[in-house]
């Protein structure tokens, strides 16, 4: 270091001094300052930017008294000589005191400045230098300390004496000792409570060998419960070489402990469930070797132990390859496939048939990549076997129930046949190769083929088979493509069915047992059978196996169905029996509904004709309801008309009979005669309306038919002649007396001959003829006349219906009213241009009419009539 | 002495073609145009036969005929309408007869000479 490189900074209120000063230390090369304001040193002082102050006494004491101290803060880092004179002695011990490094007497001899200069600033680059040292001893310590306290370890250090030297906080505090820690104290104390060295102590191992020992403690903790310590012990070694302490670095290992402990148990626990396991277990590596396995799988295998199949390769092993599982594998480990295989058909094990449950996953590494596999086995053949068994049963039922649902579909018994054979041989019914139905001929107790289904050929079973399948069709789509087609189809069963008549010959047997006693039958290798009847249909359909089951309905064996194996040659077995006789006892229900429906709809035939009658009488009622309002209004208008032709009539009559006696007025006389005949006419309009109406009281006797017909005949003899009418008659002989109202009965004679005579315009004959029929007689009354048109025959009794251009239209409507309320009918026969017959039917009196008769008074003849 | 008949009729010209007809045949007629004038007449006369019509304005014939009887049970009634129907009434049956009107008067006067004479 040059002397430029020190700043002195000098301090003097006699700027001679100062000069002085500034020249010396220049010549020496020094960096000098100057100052005499105690204010601008003060200044410098803060800022510390120099080396060396010298500082005359007198200025010191200015600043001291300004505060100024040589041992301040500010001060530290330069040295200050203090120059000083003999008088200021006490003043300059105060400044040595406060920290000045030493004096100079004035005068100042250059010689001794230089020197002291020289001392101090090196005394105080040394003084720097040991601070410095200091500071970064001080830094260190703590750091080793802050290590040595903080590190997760306790750190024990033993002398020779296997005494605690010392000892870190972490071991005071964290880590617990059944013994206070007390340096000197031994460490088998320390550690262990003990007052003699331990048995095996490692320090000593330590010492001797110079080298680290590792070992772990098991403590007491104050609770009670273990701890773990893991303790590594290091040598440390004097300058000669010697092992004079050693240092025990101590970890609590507890929880690694504890963790690991349960880690073991874990691993136990599952280790045995593995092995313990129901389910074969077993890992492979990723060339296929079996790595592990449990017990279940080698059973699985057929194998005594695990050891025996660990080794075998899942993708080359005869174990897997036979079953077609070593391609599985292969997929698991070359693409990571997961395998769920629910039902693997085994015969791995003792040749025997099984089904395994195989599930397998690929084993990853910690990169993804596939380093093995771990499978699953479970023997699912009890599961299995049981669950094909539901799915059986439930195609079963679902062909039951849609069977059972076709059939009620139709009751077309042609559909009802195609169904049930249908669902006999589809591929999803009951899959029986060929179905017939024979019904059963009971007058010749034969039985004879009606129908049947199934294809002639293997061939062609393996064509419709095959499209079944493809084309996933319903029994409801076979059905419905079997109409459509059902011609074409099925040709060579269809020739088998026509030649097929068993006659029933004998009283027991095969067919008798099913005909007769309704048990369903099967049989196969039948033409080795002793039965008769059981070779003849083997011969027939050509087949050694068959099953039959009886049609019933309504009790009574209608036929049976013969169901076969022709194509796939498979034995029939009690099962397919069962479900064949479960058809056949729909389709016998469904006969037994499809007849019940055609006698109703035979019922329902007759009721709608019933109906239809019951119809037309409503209409009839109707009619003469109408007829009755008709009859009302006429009835008043009649009424009201009477009166007035009364008097017309009456007055004329009298007149007349006035101009009787006047040979003068013949003309007026001729005019009033037209008069009367006319009021006449419109008289029995009236009447004809009113009886009509309401007929006139009945006056009811026991009288002899044919008096009363020869009665009206001679009241029309003039008609009659005048017609040139010929009269024949056929009276029964004692024909009894029948209970009438003779005037209305005449009333009808007199209509029905009116009618006659109208229709016989130029002449004919008019017979009557009566009969006695049972308890009724009839009366036959015929003209040769022109007829009745077919289309007025149903108007005939019908109110106001006329053909004459004179009629009421209300003759034959009064007359068969009249016949109804004696209780008869009256009826038409007619040819049109022949002819026309009235046939009137009335009943003979019974004994209570002849009672009614010889009771009846005198005053009281009238009985009332039928009512309308 | 001529026998008296009573004819009750609504109708004007019937009530003249009876009396005149009737007149004719040689009784004595009186004629009355309702039930109720009938029953002023009948109180201060008495008749051999009264000729009822049933259909009229007022008291009905056949009600007339019930309070005559009550009055007189000497007198023939005869019943004369252009209703068939009232010969099926219990009421009508305690009539001596029953006509049905019609301009032949032949077969009132036969009933009237059954029973008056």
């Amino acid at each position: 270091m040059n002397n430029s490189d020190f700043k002195i900074l000098v301090c003097d209120s006699n700027s001679r001094v100062l000069s002085r000063l500034r020249r010396i230390l220049s010549e020496d090369k020094f960096n000098v300052w100057t100052s005499s304001d105690p204010g601008e040193i003060l200044r410098i002082c803060e800022s510390g930017n120099f080396d060396l102050l010298i500082l005359d006494i007198t200025i010191y004491a200015q600043l001291k008294n300004q505060g100024f101290s040589i041992d301040s803060e500010d001060m530290r880092a330069a040295p200050v000589i203090i120059m000083t004179t003999n008088e200021d002695f006490p003043l300059a011990i105060e400044a040595i005191e406060d920290g000045a490094i030493d004096f100079l007497d004035k005068p100042i001899k250059v010689k001794r400045l230089l020197i002291t200069i020289k001392n101090t600033l090196l005394h105080s680059s040394k003084l720097k230098q040991m601070r410095i040292d200091q500071d970064e001893l001080t830094t260190l310590k703590e750091l080793y300390e802050a290590i040595i306290n903080g590190i997760d370890y306790g750190i024990v250090v033993l002398d020779q004496h296997l005494r605690i030297e010392s000892i870190n906080e972490h071991q005071k505090r964290k880590l617990r000792s059944v013994h206070a820690t007390v340096a000197g104290t031994h460490c088998y104390r320390y550690f262990y409570d003990r007052n003699t060295i331990c048995d095996d102590c490692k320090i000593k191992e330590v010492f001797l060998n110079r080298t680290p020992v590792k070992y772990s403690i098991v403590n007491k903790a104050v609770g009670g419960l273990n701890y773990y310590l893991e303790v590594e012990a290091f040598p440390l070694f004097d300058k000669k070489g010697d092992v004079t302490r050693v240092v025990q670095l101590i970890k609590d290992v507890t929880e690694r402990v504890r963790l690991e402990k349960e880690l073991l148990e874990k691993k136990e626990y599952l280790e045995s469930l593995v092995s313990h396991a129901p389910v074969g277990i077993f890992t492979a590596d990723n060339s296929g070797f079996i790595r592990t396995a449990n017990p279940t799988f080698a059973d699985l295998l057929g194998a005594d132990s695990s050891e025996a199949v660990i080794g075998l390769n899942v993708l080359e092993s005869e174990e897997f390859t036979k079953e077609g599982l070593d391609a599985e594998f292969s997929l698991v480990l070359s693409q990571g496939k997961h395998l769920d295989l629910p039902s693997v058909h085994c015969n791995s094990r003792w040749g025997k048939e099984w089904i395994c449950g195989l599930r397998c996953v690929p084993l990853k590494g910690g990169e993804g990549e596939i380093t093995g596999l771990i499978a699953t086995v479970v023997d699912v053949t009890e599961k299995w076997k049981l669950e094909e068994n539901y799915r059986k049963r439930i195609t079963e039922l679902t062909i039951f129930k849609a069977v059972g649902e076709l059939l009620q579909s139709t009751i077309a018994l042609s559909d009802i046949f195609a169904i049930g054979l249908i669902g006999v041989t589809a591929g999803k019914g009951l899959g029986f190769n060929r179905a017939f139905l024979l019904r059963y001929d009971r007058r010749n107790n034969t039985l004879i083929g009606e129908t049947a289904i199934g294809p002639s050929d293997t061939a062609e079973a393996g064509q419709i088979w095959t499209e079944l399948y493809e084309k996933d069709l319903s029994l409801e789509d076979i059905f419905r493509n079997y109409v459509q087609n059902a011609d074409e189809r099925d040709a060579q069963v269809k020739e088998v069915v026509k030649g097929l008549k068993i006659p029933i010959t004998w009283d027991e047997g095969f067919l008798h047992d099913v005909l007769f006693d309704n048990i369903p039958k099967y049989i196969n290798n039948a033409s080795k059978s002793e039965d008769a009847d059981q070779r003849l249909i083997a011969q027939v359909l050509d087949s050694d196996s068959y099953a039959v089951a009886p049609l019933i309905s309504r009790g009574k064996t209608e036929g049976v169905i013969i169901a076969d194996n022709l194509i796939t040659s498979k034995d029939i077995t009690a099962e397919d029996l069962n479900r064949l006789s479960i058809i056949s006892n729909q389709l016998g229900a469904a006969i037994e509904n499809s007849q019940l429906l055609q006698n109703l709809e035979e019922k329902i035939g007759d009721l709608r004709q019933a109906y239809l009658d019951l119809k037309e009488n409503r209409d009839l009622l109707l009619r003469a309801e109408r007829l009755s309002v008709v009859g009302e209004v006429a009835a008043s208008v009649a009424h009201e008309i009477r009166n007035p032709l009364t008097s017309i009539g009456g007055f004329t009559r009298a007149v007349l009979r006035d101009l009787d006696k006047n040979e003068k007025f013949k003309t007026n006389r001729r005019f009033l005669s037209i008069i009367l005949e006319e009021v006449k006419r419109l008289e029995r309009i009236v009447n004809d309306i009113l009886g009509f109406v309401k007929p006139v009281t009945s006056r009811f006797e026991n009288r002899d038919l044919s008096q009363v017909v020869e009665q009206t005949f001679s009241m029309m003899a003039g008609e009659i002649d005048e017609n040139s009418i010929i009269i024949t008659r056929d009276y029964e002989e004692n024909l009894s007396a029948v209970w009438i109202d003779e005037d209305q009965i005449r009333q009808v004679f007199l209509n029905l001959f009116r009618n006659a005579l109208h229709a016989m315009k130029g002449g004919g004959m008019l017979s009557v003829i009566t009969k006695m029929d049972n308890d009724t007689v009839k009366l036959y009354i015929s003209d040769t006349g022109v007829g009745i048109p077919e289309e007025h025959k149903n108007k005939l009794f019908t109110a106001f219906f006329t053909t004459k251009s004179t009629g009421s239209g209300l003759g034959l409507t009064v007359s068969s009213q009249i016949i109804r309320n004696h209780g008869g009918k009256i009826e038409v026969e007619s040819q049109e241009g022949e002819g026309t017959t009235f046939i009137i039917t009335l009943p003979l009196s019974t004994q209570e009419d002849r009672y009614e008769e010889t009771n009846s008074s005198r005053g009281r003849r009238e009985k009332s009539p039928h009512s309308l | 002495m001529k026998k008296r008949i009573l004819v009750v009729d609504d109708e004007k010209n019937l009530r003249i073609l009876y009396k005149e007809e009737l007149k004719e045949d040689g009784y004595d007629v009186q004629v009355a145009d309702s039930a109720e004038t009938a029953f002023k007449i009948l109180d201060k006369q008495e008749f051999d036969a009264i000729v009822l019509d049933v259909q009229m304005p007022g008291m009905n014939g056949l009600e007339a005929m019930g309070h005559m009887l009550h009055k007189n049970r000497k007198q023939a009634i005869i019943l004369n309408t252009a209703y068939s129907q009232f010969k099926d009434d219990f009421e009508s049956w305690s009539a001596d007869a029953y006509v049905v009107k019609s301009s032949d008067l032949s077969e009132l006067k036969e009933k009237l000479r059954e029973l008056v004479g």
